[in-house]
């Protein structure tokens, strides 16, 4: 068996919580082994183990034969084992250039001169980034990477993970941030990496990812791995039997009924979110959820958090129930009953190390306190009220909120609105970085929601979009180029108008190269699936 | 399963975590008991109130450099907002021959206007806290010089035009420290009743979680619409007019308009507030904290003192015991997280 990475009996406890109990798999040389897990299965912990950030309580780790341990990430890069992690900021110096972002490895491993030389980091930044197929203008090169949307800052961190040229790449959900045509132009990298020798950990939410990549797919649920699958060529895995390993039941069916939608709550009248671009109307309703969608700088944060009164745009009006409604801070917004959670959960919604209770009543402080003192206990009570009823799992509210995953951290800063009375309902990409399962709860609670208030969801994944949605909004560039019920959005409909120009980096290639000159002749089919197949 | 549960939360206890739990409060008590040994007398209700009175004024400004490190950073303006009470009450009482009730407001005034002016260049220009409130400490050190053209201004001092001042410090300003209810100063009370309320403001209030919001993620706090500028703005006005409360009892206690004073009471604010970051495992700026890290310092001054340590190695000993609550509240916290 030619076993390039093999992981045995694994495990790892947090204090009370067992994270990993004994996780075991193989992952053979020039395979792309998926792992899907649902929230707080463990994931995380794994892909840190693996990766050298994180020491495993038990288990053993093997690389090519040999047991080894990370005993930090460096150790882990001379192993041959590269980790591009989930959230891109962990990768980059945001007040660096792109240059010396890409060749931080250079100019941080003692091999280059002491003299900075800008003009050699920038040959140097190039050739890094040629391993992704991108060729950069000055211009960007010299852009700070904090003036970068997430998607770029993405493929920045998988250019440097490359360039140090790994045996085994794990990627942690590496598509959460790209655009369509991203996330196309990275599998294909992928595959072609794979047909010259190298193995891939592949963790994703997304089901069809796994059909379009890997042969082999592991399920992990509570911290043991339930379910191992292989794929046939041609055919897309068994996941009536995956979903029934992930899940300890079978997900519903994912459709809904489509709601017309009732009265309009919030319109906003003459909108125009970029100088130059067209002014357009938008009518929230009760009673439906409208999907926002558009990609990366398509305008969709800006337009929510305007209707927050969180930041200016250009121009335009917003009503309320009919009457003016102009919020010069959140917190008029907040007394009017429209919330908004942000999109990006760490940078904009938790307070670090506040527990479940307090994340929750931040914005009603006044209704849990008698004159100006706190009332701790009502605090507990009614976050303890909506972490049953939206289904948090925390051990109680006093849980600090970093023990909790992703997913149940999402639902923390969902419940928070919840508490309130909510009015309009603006969220921005509630769904990123949280699995499947958490994913459906939300979706559920955000339906149940348009009951009474206008619920607006943004986002840049279409999937996600006819799952939640029964109206799709297109956003494209700061204007509104489409405005469809669930049922006339077909696919193609639907992604031509969002389509585009997805980024400024990939915008400096304007006529994309076919055949970036770093990449080998592809050898492997050009189809979905690489083209071993061990079972 | 549960009994699995149970033991593991038992077996999380670790040394460490005891040490950055109870460290400085540990050594504080090991030190008061070592000195009350060595030293006779030092074990006495008069002894505890004389630590007291004599941390009584870096408390109160470290109290409220607490609340501006609580929502940013560090106050460094509150020594020099300090000295400028102790110049303001002597201008007040010993030049313009004025009241103790209106020194008092005078002094309150000042100190309210420099934590304006420190706020409005924080909030309102934007500039980095730190290097505002160092710029604004230069500043007043400079106004408060000016002001008495660099003299100490003395009771019956001549000034250059050949006069005589008349005025003094008044016996109800001079009783904020001197006088004496039930054997205890009234700085002390004043010290403790400061030190109560900001507790209670911090722990116990509305605002003071979203203090502690906005500290801990200015953006959050904001989009869950918190007013975060107004609460910055506050933070820095409060301090500035505490630092010049503990100006009035310098003042109440030097009975003279002395230059130089309240310079040095910004080190051992500075050195209190980090103190307290280490009491109880807080890891962040808190009250209670502030006011046993003024206590932990006090006593070991104090008991050194009677030792016969010369005064001049005091600044020595306030430098290692600042480092070593550092190390109880960084370093041992770092050194457990990277073994997880």
């Amino acid at each position: 068996m030619d076993a390039v990475l093999e992981v045995r009996g694994i495990s790892k406890s947090f204090g009370p919580n067992r994270v990993l109990r004994g996780v075991s798999f193989e992952v053979a040389r020039g395979a792309i082994y998926g792992l899907m897990g649902a929230n707080g299965a463990g994931k995380s912990t794994l892909i840190k183990i693996l990766s050298g950030a994180e020491a495993p309580d038990g288990g053993q780790i093997l690389v090519g034969g040999g047991e080894v341990s990370f005993p930090d990430p460096t150790a882990a890069h001379r192993l041959g084992v590269g980790t591009v992690h989930q959230n891109p900021n962990d990768g980059v110096v945001l007040d660096m250039t792109v240059a010396e972002n890409l060749a931080l490895d250079a100019l941080t491993d003692g091999s280059s001169p002491p003299r900075f030389s800008r003009a050699r980091t920038e040959r140097y930044a190039q050739e890094v980034a040629a391993t992704l197929g991108l060729r950069l203008s000055r211009q960007v090169l010299r852009a700070p990477v904090r003036t970068l949307g997430v998607s770029e800052r993405q493929l920045l961190v998988l250019a440097r993970a490359l360039s140090r040229k790994p045996e085994i790449l794990i990627l942690d959900e590496p598509t959460s941030a790209l655009a369509a045509e991203e996330t196309e132009r990275l599998f294909e990298l992928v595959r072609s990496l794979v047909s010259d020798g190298m193995t891939v950990l592949f963790v994703t939410h997304k089901l069809a990812e796994f059909d379009q990549l890997c042969n082999h797919v592991g399920v992990l649920r509570d911290g043991a791995l339930t379910g191992e699958f292989d794929r046939e060529p041609g055919h897309t895995f068994d996941w009536p039997a995956a979903l029934r390993a992930l899940f300890d039941r079978t997900p519903a069916e994912l459709g809904h009924d489509e709601l017309p939608g009732g009265s309009t709550v919030l319109a906003l009248r003459g909108v125009r979110l970029f100088p130059g671009a067209a002014p357009f109307d938008l009518d929230l309703r009760q009673g439906q959820v409208t999907v926002l969608l558009g990609l990366l700088g398509s305008g969709k944060s800006e337009l929510l958090e305007w209707a927050f009164g969180a930041r200016p745009v250009v121009a335009g009006g917003r009503e309320l129930d009919g009457r003016v409604f102009a919020p010069g801070h959140p917190a008029d917004a907040v007394r009017a009953g429209v919330y908004l959670l942000p999109e990006s959960r760490h940078e904009q919604a938790i307070i670090p190390d506040w527990p479940v209770f307090s994340q929750m009543t931040l914005p009603f402080l006044k209704r849990f306190s008698a004159g100006t003192l706190m009332r701790t206990p009502a605090e507990r009570r009614a976050a303890r009220a909506m972490m049953s009823e939206i289904g948090v799992m925390a051990r109680d509210p006093d849980s600090p909120i970093g023990t909790l995953s992703g997913g149940n951290q999402q639902k923390v800063v969902i419940g928070r609105w919840l508490l309130g009375t909510p009015r309009v309902l603006l969220l921005d990409e509630p769904f990123r970085g949280v699995d499947i399962n958490a994913r459906h709860d939300i979706g559920a609670t955000v339906r149940e929601l348009s009951g009474s208030a206008a619920v607006l969801v943004a986002t840049s994944d279409l999937d996600e979009a006819l799952e939640v949605g029964d109206r799709i909004v297109v956003l494209n560039h700061g204007e509104l180029v489409a405005d469809l019920p669930r049922s006339a959005a077909s696919r193609p409909r639907v992604i031509e108008a969002m389509s585009a120009r997805p980024s400024t980096l990939l915008d400096l290639d304007p006529d994309p190269d076919p055949d970036p000159e770093p990449e080998p002749e592809p050898t492997a089919p050009a189809g979905q699936g690489g083209p071993r197949n061990d079972g | 399963m549960t009994a699995e549960v149970a033991v593991g939360e038992r077996a999380a206890f670790s040394v460490t975590d005891f040490v950055v739990r109870y460290g400085v409060v540990l050594v504080g008590l090991l030190v008061a008991i070592v000195f009350s040994v060595v030293i006779p007398g030092f074990a006495t209700l008069d002894n505890a109130v004389s630590i007291l009175q004599t941390q009584a004024v870096a408390a109160v400004a470290a109290l409220g450099m607490t609340l501006t490190a609580v929502v940013g950073d560090l106050d460094l303006s509150v020594g020099a907002v300090a000295g400028l009470s102790v110049t303001v009450a002597a201008v007040v009482m010993i030049r313009m021959a004025l009241t103790g009730p209106s020194a008092i407001v005078a002094c309150l005034l000042a100190g309210a206007v420099v934590g304006c002016f420190n706020a409005g260049l924080i909030v309102l220009l934007n500039v980095p806290p730190l290097l505002a409130t160092l710029g604004t400490m230069f500043t007043i050190q400079g106004l408060k010089r000016w002001l008495v053209d660099g003299q100490t201004l003395i009771t019956g001092m001549a000034l250059p035009n050949g006069s005589k001042v008349t005025g003094r410090f008044t016996d109800d300003f001079t009783g904020i420290d001197g006088n004496q209810v039930l054997g205890v100063p009234l700085s002390v009370y004043l010290f403790v009743l400061i030190a109560v309320l900001v507790w209670l403001f911090l722990e116990r209030t509305r605002y003071g979680r979203v203090f502690y919001a906005v500290g801990g993620n200015a953006e959050a706090a904001r989009l869950a619409g918190a007013r975060v500028r107004r609460y910055q703005f506050a933070a820095y006005a409060i301090s500035g007019v505490l630092a010049a409360v503990a100006g009035i009892i310098l003042a109440s206690r030097l009975r003279q308009g002395d230059v130089t004073a309240g310079d040095s009471a910004l080190l051992d604010a500075v050195a209190m507030t980090l103190v307290g970051y280490a009491v109880l495992g807080a890891k962040k700026p808190n009250a209670l904290g502030t006011v046993v890290g003024a206590v932990f310092l006090g006593l070991i001054l104090q008991g050194l003192t009677q030792l016969g340590l010369p005064y001049y190695t005091q600044d020595l000993i306030k430098g290692l015991v600042l480092i070593f609550a550092l190390l109880m509240s960084f370093s041992l916290r770092r050194r457990r997280r990277a073994r997880r």
